[in-house]
């Protein structure tokens, strides 16, 4: 940032390789793409703006720790859609209303939702419809927005009419199958009604050693005095690619809670952004990192507080074995008008081994002068006087390590104020501590 | 001869809000007198001080106050301090990072401005505090302290007490001043407020029990309900309120 | 105590004319022809009598400078500079060596004694009591007075204008220019290797504690002139040096440039403490006018035990543009960082530090306090990294933003890049505005609006305030009442 590394040096490189793929891979599928010729001419657009701007990197503030151009060598082509009946691992033993979609084909809907009065509609439905929104508010556009609007043509959009509450978690499982490389573009969407409230798990997974890429994009609009809960938990394979986009708006007296949970995926981000459409509106984020090996995983949230009385609270919790490297960038912005804004972000890292890497910057941008507002940011390794403390108590340290990582996880798991999705990744956080508490060199 | 203090018709209610809380106030205060207002939670005691010393929450609907003859609703906060308001907060505010001995001169200097007084020299200053903080209990430690931060309840308000020995007001408002003291402490603080009572001062002491009467014995006791003084009496009054509670007057309102 | 008092009083008497620096000395000055060239840069190489070496790296800077930008990410906003319609070069005619203050321009003095600075040996033995403040002072482009030589000499502390340590002392200066801030290193930098004209050079001997606060006045004073100082200060082993610096310029109506360079090299155990209260010309209240100060500061703690302490008031400038920086590079180094920035009016502030941990167990305390009033913008940008061999680094940050009227704004931009996980970070900001409890208690009590506001931000600084040089602290209260005049009501 400062003085020597200068950001923001306009360097223009030459195409990549996956850049020019994007190109030719929309040459030769844009013809067989679903939509109608509106939908059309909005995808046609979306790749000039990607083949214009390029894959994001590093000298672009917002990519300052993920090198997105470096690290995606090749985008590989869109996924052929497939028809195996398969069904999730992940959360599929909590009792929710599931839709899978296997490998970006046409999701499977159950049974029974219409009878919550919950509109389900595929994307291809709603493309056939002339309908595919490309702008899309602050804090989200990007490149691989634009890769996701060129080749989107699966997902599920959702309506929750005024005043219904639904009775379980609606579970949307994107189950990637492919035996080779290929891309995978979904797009989600959840409108919840005046007074109305929803709790969504997304969940993403797929094989190891395959290098694919899931580009995913998500509205979640929250009206009047609504609720909804957005958890995403991203299990994608060893070597895969994971893009997410998430663009939501808050109305008067609504409440927002998006819980981004991460475990998966080589390289992964999730770009999310915060509207308040109305007045004494609450949003909160409740995300994780159990991130190892070498994988990068970046969560970038922008919550953008343009009118008064917002409250708005992030916790983040980051735990990192190996060489991982964990990401958090949150910006909170109060605009001149934002006045009584509540705002309190905090990022915690905690780290396992000597070379894992911890980067946070929680930002704060501040117009309107009577606001509450603050950030914390902490890494370090597992506080050796708990350590001591649970040990001369009997407990054995490896048993010590796995409970104190995982009642610092559980922290943000529990903020997410559902107790069945909450047991299940509290299992998950178990799973993947039980693998990664071990004697740290030198300690 | 001007009272002190004359209180007429008084109406307020919460800026932006429609709650009336005070409905009526009328009290007149003359120098030298001590008077008490009690009552309930609610009934509006620390409204009327707020009021008094001009805080921004408040407005006026309808009514007068008169402060040694002028129109004192008309003044700015500081300016109904120099001209010899003190309110000795409930909860005392902290200020993090300015000494407390700091504070005091600068209030005290700013007000001997505005009265066209010359200013303390620090010497005679600090000779002033010391003398004062010694007679309160409040140590050269407190005085180094940022104000109010970390100090306890009675520190808080032995420290309001010490700010109204040194800036010698006119009239004094005490806004439950007993609350958060023990028995030693209320003692000590009452004693100090006692020292201060005089023939050119008047004091309106508000508190919620009786047992701070014991040991600032008023002049006239008035008991306050729903924004109204809804009795007057002289000492007696409190003993009467501590056995009977104060429902008989609130139904009286 | 006094030092509040003389800050409610100050913002009571500032009214019409609240920069009280800004008159102009009308001395003859020499200036080299505006915009910039190689000619020129040789010209001022020249104008120097500077070796061969000097001229070649200040060539090579040009030419690199010519290929960079300038950068773009800080939250500020200003046209484009016109690096062709500015003065690189301009001198007090009659500065040209001076041997002694007798021989110095009497304006030149009398410009000293009106920003208050103890010029002359006399008046600061007569001004201060114990503590004595040895001063180099520059003006415009040129170093004009080194007071108290003697006395640092017997210590073997060499204290002088930059030029005359390329003359003197050239191997030392050889040695280390360029080592801590290397002329490629960013625009402002590169311009200022390119071009600087002159400076403060210090060097502490091994194992001595240098007697006095050694202190550098900068004050630009021709009109269109670029002032592009340079600073070293090299504190050898076990040595201890406090460094004080200040700056003012008159009020013009147009922008002027600062892009100066401060380079620290601490070796093993040593301790420098630099301290500088920058009050360069803000612009006035329609934001015409006023210094754009570009600045790289940057501290190397070269060897173990070292330890290097920032401490900044900001309240100057149109724009401000810097980030006091530290290598923590030695074992068991320590950086500091204490600031105080103040915007009001039109002001644009993007200020931080930088505490780059590098060798094991270094540690590093960041603690900014940000006031913005007015229109102006207050960005803290900073940077706290632990590299992968940095174990047991550990790092403070405290970030305070106050905000005065609701149409300013103060940010916050941290970033926090822990690389092994026995670093320990811990990072707090918080932005709010006073509190209108804290304003109704000041004024139950006497005080105006505008002496509360100015007591409850003392308050807020305080913390910053204390590592202050005594004689600082109270000219800095006073400067933040100023600067804040006119914020409330």
């Amino acid at each position: 940032m400062v003085g020597d590394t200068g950001m923001n040096v306009e360097v223009r490189n030459k195409q990549t390789a996956a850049e020019q793929a994007a190109s030719d891979q929309f040459a030769a599928v844009s013809g067989s793409l679903p939509g109608t010729d509106a939908v059309a001419a909005t995808r046609a657009a979306a790749i000039r703006r990607f083949t214009e701007a390029g894959l994001p990197h590093r000298r672009i503030e917002e990519w300052k720790y993920t090198d997105l151009r470096g690290a995606l060598r090749e985008l590989p082509a869109p996924a052929v859609a497939s028809d195996t009946p398969i069904g999730p691992d992940t959360l599929g033993e909590i009792d929710a209303w599931r839709i899978v979609i296997v490998d970006g084909g046409e999701p499977r809907l159950p049974d029974g939702l219409a009878g919550q009065g919950i509109t389900v509609e595929r994307l291809s439905e709603v493309l056939a419809a002339g309908v595919l929104e490309a702008e899309w508010p602050e804090g989200t556009p990007s490149a691989m927005l634009d890769l996701n609007t060129a080749f989107v043509a699966s997902g599920v959009t959702l309506r929750v009419p005024e005043g219904v509450h639904v009775d379980k978690p609606i579970h949307i499982a994107c189950v990637t199958t492919v035996p080779d490389a290929a891309s995978i573009y979904l797009r989600n969407s959840v409108e919840v009604g005046a007074g109305g409230s929803v709790t969504v798990a997304e969940t993403f997974e797929g094989p190891d050693g395959i290098a694919y890429v899931v580009n995913t994009a998500t509205r979640v609009t929250v009206a009047r005095d609504a609720q909804a809960t957005w958890v995403k938990v991203q299990r994608d394979g060893n070597k895969a690619v994971h893009m997410a986009t998430l663009a939501s708006d808050v109305g008067q007296g609504g409440r927002l809670t998006l819980a981004p949970y991460t475990t998966g995926a080589a390289l992964s981000r999730n770009q999310f952004a915060i509207a308040f459409a109305g007045e004494h509106a609450e949003a909160n984020l409740a995300g994780v990192h159990l991130l190892c090996d070498r994988q990068l995983g970046d969560t970038t949230l922008f919550v953008d507080h343009a009118l008064p009385h917002g409250t708005s609270k992030e916790l983040f919790k980051s735990v990192l074995d190996d060489e991982a490297r964990g990401v958090f960038q949150g910006k909170i912005i109060v605009r001149q008008d934002a006045q009584k804004v509540d705002g309190r972000m905090m990022t915690q890292s905690l780290m396992l081994s000597e070379r894992a890497e911890a980067d946070n910057k929680p930002e704060l941008e501040i117009y309107a002068d009577n606001v509450q507002c603050g950030h914390g940011a902490t890494s370090g390794r597992i506080d050796e006087d708990l350590l001591f403390y649970l040990r001369a108590r009997g407990i054995p340290e490896l048993a010590a390590k796995a409970l104190l990582i995982e009642a610092f996880v559980g922290e943000a798991v529990t903020a997410i104020g559902n107790e069945a999705i909450g047991e299940a990744l509290s299992e998950l956080t178990h799973e993947w501590v039980s693998r990664h508490s071990h004697q740290e060199p030198g300690s | 001869m001007t009272a002190y203090l004359e209180i007429k018709n008084l109406h307020v209610k919460i800026a932006d809000e429609d709650t009336e809380i005070l409905r009526g106030v009328d009290l007149t205060v003359n120098a030298g007198e001590v008077h008490a207002i009690m009552g309930p939670n609610g009934s509006g005691k620390s409204t009327l001080s707020y009021v008094l010393a001009g805080k921004a929450d408040y407005e006026v609907t309808e009514g007068q106050v008169l402060f040694l003859g002028e129109d004192l609703l008309e003044m700015a906060p500081d300016e109904r301090a120099a001209a010899g308001l003190f309110l000795a907060f409930q909860y005392p505010v902290e200020i993090p990072g300015v000494a407390f001995m700091t504070f005091l001169k600068a209030a005290l200097n700013a007000q001997r401005k505005a009265r066209g007084e010359a200013e303390l020299l620090t010497p005679d200053f600090m000779r002033m505090v010391r003398e004062k903080a010694t007679a309160l209990n409040v140590t050269q430690d407190m005085l180094k302290r940022p104000v109010n931060v970390g100090f306890s309840g009675g520190e808080k308000k032995r420290g309001e007490i010490l700010q109204m020995a040194l800036l010698e007001p006119k009239i004094c408002v005490l806004d439950e001043t007993d609350s958060g003291l023990d028995i030693d402490a209320l003692r000590l603080v009452s004693e100090g407020v006692n020292a201060l009572r005089g023939p050119e001062r008047a004091m309106i002491v508000i508190t919620h029990y009786q047992r701070l009467l014991d040991h600032i014995v008023p002049d006239v006791v008035h008991v306050m309900s729903a924004g109204r003084i809804v009795k007057t009496g002289g000492k007696e009054l409190a003993h009467e309120l501590e056995k009977s509670g104060y429902a008989a007057f609130t139904e009286a309102a | 105590m006094p030092a509040v008092q003389e800050t409610i009083e100050q913002v009571r008497e500032i009214d019409v004319d609240k920069y009280k620096y800004g008159f102009f000395t009308d001395i003859e000055s020499e200036k080299a022809p505006k915009g910039l060239s190689e000619e020129i840069v040789r010209f001022i190489s020249a104008k120097k009598g500077e070796p061969e070496w000097m001229l070649e790296w200040r060539l090579e800077a040009y030419r690199r400078w010519r290929t960079m930008t300038e950068p773009a990410w800080a939250k500020l906003e200003y046209p484009k500079i016109d690096f062709e319609d500015l003065y690189y070069y301009a001198a007090p005619k009659t500065a040209v060596a001076p041997k002694s203050l007798d021989e110095v321009d009497p304006e030149l003095l009398a410009t000293y004694a009106k920003l208050g600075i103890p010029l002359t040996e006399q008046a600061v033995l007569a001004g201060v009591e114990g503590a004595r403040v040895a001063v180099d002072a520059v003006f415009d482009s040129v170093s004009v007075v080194t007071t108290f030589r003697e006395e640092l000499s017997k210590h073997g502390i060499i204290f002088c204008s930059i030029s005359e340590a390329l003359r003197e002392h050239p191997e030392l200066v050889r040695k280390y220019l360029g080592s801590v801030v290397p002329a490629s290193d960013n625009f402002y930098a590169t311009l200022n290797s390119a071009v600087f004209s002159d400076g403060s050079f210090v060097y502490i001997p091994p194992g001595v504690r240098c007697p006095m606060e050694l202190s550098t006045y900068f004050r630009i004073n021709e009109r269109d002139t670029g002032q592009f100082e340079r600073t070293l200060l090299i504190a050898d082993k076990g040595s201890y040096v406090s460094y004080l610096e200040g700056c003012t310029a008159p009020m013009r109506d147009e922008n002027q440039l600062h892009a100066a360079v401060v380079e620290i090299v601490a070796l093993d155990d040593a301790e420098v403490k630099y301290s500088t209260v920058q009050n360069w010309y803000p612009g006035n209240k329609e934001g015409k006018g006023g210094i754009y100060n570009f600045v790289t500061k940057r501290g190397d703690c070269r060897g173990k035990n070292s330890k290097i302490s920032w401490t900044q008031v900001e309240t100057g400038s149109a724009i401000t543009w810097k980030y006091p920086s530290c290598i923590l590079r030695g074992d068991n180094s320590r950086g500091e960082f204490y600031s105080i920035a103040v915007s009001n009016g039109h002001q644009q502030v993007d200020s931080g530090t930088k505490m780059i941990h590098l060798g094991k167990n270094t540690s590093s305390r960041i603690i900014s306090k940000g006031i913005a009033a007015g229109v102006s913008q207050n960005t803290y940008r900073g940077l706290v990294s632990a590299h992968a061999k940095a174990t047991g680094a550990r790092n403070f940050t405290q970030c305070d933003s106050l905000l005065i009227g609701d149409r300013c704004g103060a940010h916050t931009v941290p970033y926090i890049e822990a690389k092994n996980s026995s670093a320990q970070f811990e990072h707090e900001a918080t932005t709010s505005k006073i509190s209108d409890d804290q304003m109704f208690y000041c004024t139950q009590r006497g005080l105006s609006d505008e002496q509360a506001v100015a007591l409850i931000v003392n308050g807020f600084v305080r913390e910053v305030l204390q590592h202050l040089p005594m004689e600082f602290m109270v000219e800095t209260q006073k400067l933040i009442g100023i600067s804040l005049e006119g914020s409330v009501g």
